[in-house]
């Protein structure tokens, strides 16, 4: 897991090269410089802070990309209506550092290197919005646990956090399953209810990713104008991106908003073999040719009007060596069982959707199936209570646009892959250990 | 203004929705089912629009649902 470059959030040292951990506060502080004690004083403050975030124009890094003074905002206000309306539910913060995608890594290396940064996000944010009550999520048995753990005991907050770790589900990272989880230990998604308004024990929740609230200590420290002066001006600022898959260098790396796909495949020692196209926003993102790619400046509107997805920051080069078939197969086959099964769109069209796949990356397709696979694709969208599925039909039909090549040599028997597929090979797109798929052995039928 | 008014909003919940697909018979102008038994909406989505000359049977859909999935509102 290499780290470089580092910017704003990742501690690389300027003599070595080499990210830092700053998992002692000292030595964090030194890093960074002290945190400002918004929230400790007068009752301006917390406004004061709000409008620099406003001012930073900071947006979401945790997939939406949502105005983080925006969601701010909402949060108060619906905790200011229901305190007039006698209860008076302060609201909670939840830091989402669950990662659920499988092919991020950013939060975990930002914790393991900066997990202070993370702890004085949410203070800051937590004073933002009046929360007296911090979570931090990392989903069961994640790397950073203990990294955490220790960091929390490091320090003394004017705000409780405690460390929660719901099931390592996909879904269970969902905003709305996020917060029922910390209330009642139902991680699935809620149909037509925004924490910000009813989350957590059906009071007002931040949801706000890890990487959000380490721009946002730095934003406490140096103010808005700051923040907002690098990057993109529609989306500013720096932002970490797990790149990997068939570049020389794979990992987390830091840039400003905006730089340009090529420049950032070239920070990672550029491609190191013939890619047809990228997957960028993870499993619930989209493919996009190459060619269509790597001019685009990384941040969401540029990225989207080539029709990809930002997401949490994932940019994956898949190997023209590998059958993208097996991989798109093998990706809707694990992302069908990682529905939390609520909604029979979901509950049975995702599976239906991953055998299709599966006749498609096999030998024996034929065009009936890719014709009953895209009516199903249609079927499937707009009607779950979470955006799951309608992620993975993102994922596949971007796919067969992109690979559509590919899958005309499939129609008729063949495969252009040169690599023979094997579960645990390089350059494959990951999925966690213990669900291992169907895979298609060279020369025989699809098993 | 050009066609009916829409005048209230069928809202389908499609975690309780268990694929007794009595809607589908008491509003086929709205919902059809799926290849599982679920039901489709002419709109496309979770939320549709229901003109005045069919809030009578949308009313019935609602109370003919046996998990209480559907649920008529104001827009």
């Amino acid at each position: 897991m290499a780290t470089r470059v580092g910017v704003r959030l990742i501690p690389v040292d300027r003599e070595t090269g080499q990210a830092r951990v700053l998992s002692d506060l000292g030595a964090h502080v030194a890093w960074y410089g002290p945190m400002p004690r918004w929230g400790k004083a007068r009752d301006a403050k917390p406004a004061a802070l709000l409008e620099e975030i406003e001012r930073s124009g900071l947006r979401g890094r945790g997939g939406g990309w949502f105005p983080t003074a925006r969601k701010m905002r909402a949060v108060i206000a619906s905790a200011a209506e229901r305190s007039s309306m006698s209860s008076g539910r302060k609201p909670v913060l939840i830091a989402n550092a669950m990662e659920g995608e499988p092919a991020s890594t950013k939060d975990a290396v930002l914790l393991s290197h900066a997990p202070h940064l993370v702890l004085d996000g949410m203070v800051a944010a937590a004073a933002a919005v009046g929360a007296k009550e911090a979570y931090i999520a990392l989903h069961r048995g994640s790397a950073v646990i203990a990294v955490v753990d220790a960091a929390i005991a490091q320090r003394k907050d004017p705000v409780k956090i405690r460390l929660i770790t719901p099931p390592a589900r996909y879904v269970a990272s969902e905003e709305s399953a996020l917060a029922h989880w910390a209330g009642n230990g139902l991680a699935v998604p809620v149909f037509d209810e925004r924490p910000f308004e009813h989350g957590m024990n059906g009071r007002p929740t931040l949801v706000q990713n890890a990487e959000t609230l380490a721009h946002l200590a730095l934003i406490a420290r140096h103010g808005g104008q700051w923040f907002a002066d690098r990057g993109d001006p529609q989306a500013p600022g720096t932002t970490l991106v797990s790149v990997g898959g068939s570049v020389a260098y794979p990992g987390v790396i830091e840039v400003p908003t905006g730089t340009p796909v090529d420049e950032i495949l070239r920070l990672c020692g550029g491609l190191t073999g013939p890619v047809d196209a990228l997957l960028t926003g993870g499993y619930g993102g989209a493919w996009v040719r190459r060619d269509e790619l790597l001019a685009v400046p990384w941040s969401p509107e540029p990225v989207s009007a080539v029709g990809g997805v930002i997401g949490a920051g994932i940019l994956w080069a898949l190997s023209s060596q590998i059958c993208p078939m097996d991989e798109i197969a093998s990706v809707a086959h694990w992302m069908a069982g990682e529905s939390a099964g609520q909604c029979g769109p979901c509950r049975f069209g995702l599976p239906s959707v991953a055998d299709d796949l599966a006749l498609l990356a096999g030998d024996r397709v034929t065009s009936e199936d890719t014709a009953r696979l895209k009516r199903r694709l249609g079927l499937v969208i707009n009607r779950g209570a979470c955006k799951h599925p309608d992620g993975v039909v993102r994922f596949v039909s971007t796919g067969l646009h992109a690979f559509a090549p590919e899958v005309a040599m499939h129609l008729n028997g063949r495969c252009g892959a040169t690599a023979i597929t094997s579960p645990r090979q390089q350059g494959r797109l990951p999925l966690p250990a213990g669900r291992e798929i169907p895979v298609k052995a060279p020369g025989k039928d699809f098993q | 203004m050009t066609g009916p008014e829409k005048v209230r909003q069928l809202v389908l919940d499609p975690t309780l929705c268990a694929a007794h697909g009595m809607c589908a018979d008491v509003l086929p102008e709205v919902y059809e089912l799926d290849e599982w038994g679920y039901p489709v909406s002419v709109s496309g989505g979770l939320r549709t629009p229901i003109p005045a000359e069919l809030v009578s049977a949308a009313k019935r859909a609602v109370r003919s649902c046996p998990v209480r999935a559907l649920s008529l509102h104001k827009p």
